[in-house]
């Protein structure tokens, strides 16, 4: 753990609790105050003993900030007696706010700090007047998804963290007519998405994340839709199918098949595909499996008489 | 002597499997993220490389194809190494083309002979 030498500034916003007030040791901070260095140290530790650690890199985080439109002056680190002990992120867009890398380190549990976080960026949701907030918690995370329900959040759906191994395509398609689409057409066409994406593959996300293209498949029967992807220097990911007409499971088939045989030497990781999209079972045939799921959760903040 | 390779961020696994391998006779190099495992593993040829799935730089699976690209790694073993439930761990390893999985916690016991497994010419 670095030495945290600057000074932070402890919350204290009018309306707000005094979180100092409270005489125990106790300070939340806003996560602004921090490097990106200090603040992926914190989040990896508090991560160590998971199920799925994820860890990332100072990089990697400044990359999700700008991607998920995370705020991190609405964003808090909670100290415990002068020491980070945990850190709890807020991403803002119009309408909603999003909840995400809720993280306390394994020797600070069980002190009512992940309350107190998720208190802090409820609140500065209530302060922004949107009218709800998601987040996601790794499925089987029962103490996590226990405080978020205790908190007035509610299980929306189910979401799948896919990959399929680099090959060519192995599966039978139909036979299909292909146009490639560059990013300004993917642009276009996810404008058009049917369904309600998570908020890591809304359009802010995919536009943020950037070097998007498209392809979009036509069959002899008329069925057709297209296939949004983020293609890096090592992965493909960020996929979204979408079905305009016909058979999902046929269309989708086609969609993947073209896809690999552009790419077939290219690894795929794509996160939080509904569990019930209607692409799936066309994405199992054609080589991806689920690494994980994520439980979706949704906190209305205006009820009835509010 | 038998040289393994460990790619894995997390201390506490680094320092039981360093401790147990060596132990067991093994020479142990470490590293602790992605760049780096791929740097010590062309440069030192391991004959085993055990490889943690979730590292700070770029998961094990796509670590794995990079070692796969360097013609003097192609045969060597690699061991996937991580915390998923064993069903999805032992799925992923296969499906990517791992040489083996082992789940976590690593234990004292087991890991010598878990390891022994992969090396060409010996015997668990």
């Amino acid at each position: 753990m670095p030495h945290y030498s600057q000074k932070h500034t402890v919350h204290s916003e009018a309306g707000a609790e005094n979180d100092q007030g409270r005489g125990d040791g106790v300070a939340l901070v806003p996560a602004s105050d921090f490097t990106f260095d200090e603040l992926v140290t914190i989040y990896n530790q508090g991560r160590i003993d998971y199920i799925v650690p994820m860890p990332m890199s100072a990089i990697s985080l400044r990359e999700y900030v700008r991607n998920y439109d995370v705020n991190l002056e609405k964003s808090v680190v909670a100290m415990l007696d002068g020491e980070p002990a945990g850190l709890n992120m807020l991403g803002v867009r119009p309408g909603h706010t999003w909840v995400t890398r809720l993280e306390v380190l394994p020797n600070r549990r069980r002190c009512g700090l992940g309350q107190r976080m998720m208190e802090y960026v409820i609140e500065r949701s209530e302060q922004l007047e949107v009218p709800y907030a998601v987040l996601e918690v790794i499925k089987d995370n029962q103490p996590a998804f226990h405080l978020f329900h205790k908190l007035g959040f509610r299980e929306a759906r189910e979401l799948l963290v896919i990959r399929r191994p680099p090959s060519p395509p192995t599966h039978d398609a139909p036979n299909y007519a292909i146009q490639y689409l560059d990013h300004e057409r993917a642009i276009m066409l996810l404008r058009r998405r049917q369904g309600v994406p998570s908020w890591l593959d809304e359009v802010p996300s995919l536009l943020n994340a950037g070097g998007l293209a498209a392809l979009r498949v036509e069959l002899a029967n008329g069925d057709r839709g297209w296939l949004v992807y983020q293609k890096t220097p090592l992965q493909l990911g960020r996929i979204v199918l979408q079905t305009e007409v016909g058979d999902p499971h046929q269309v989708g088939l086609a969609l993947i098949h073209a896809l690999y045989a552009r790419f077939p030497s290219t690894d795929t990781k794509s996160e939080n595909l509904p569990v019930y999209d209607p692409h799936w079972s066309a994405m199992q045939e054609a080589g991806f499996i689920e690494a994980f799921r994520r439980i979706e959760m949704r906190l209305d903040m205006y009820r009835n008489g509010d | 002597m038998t040289m393994v390779l460990i790619i894995e961020d997390n201390p506490d696994h680094v320092n039981i499997a360093s401790r147990v391998l060596t132990a067991a006779g093994y020479e142990v190099l470490t590293a602790s993220d992605a760049e780096t495992g791929l740097q010590m593993a062309t440069v030192h040829h391991p004959d085993v490389i055990m490889l943690d799935l979730g590292l700070p730089d770029l998961d094990g699976q796509t670590l794995l194809g990079q070692i796969r690209r360097v013609p003097k790694l192609d045969d060597v073993p690699v061991v996937a190494v991580t915390g998923w439930p064993l069903e999805t761990g032992s799925r992923m390893a296969e499906a990517y083309g791992f040489d083996g999985y082992i789940s976590k916690p690593l234990h004292f016991k087991t890991l010598g002979e878990q390891i022994a497994s992969f090396v060409p010419g010996e015997k668990a």
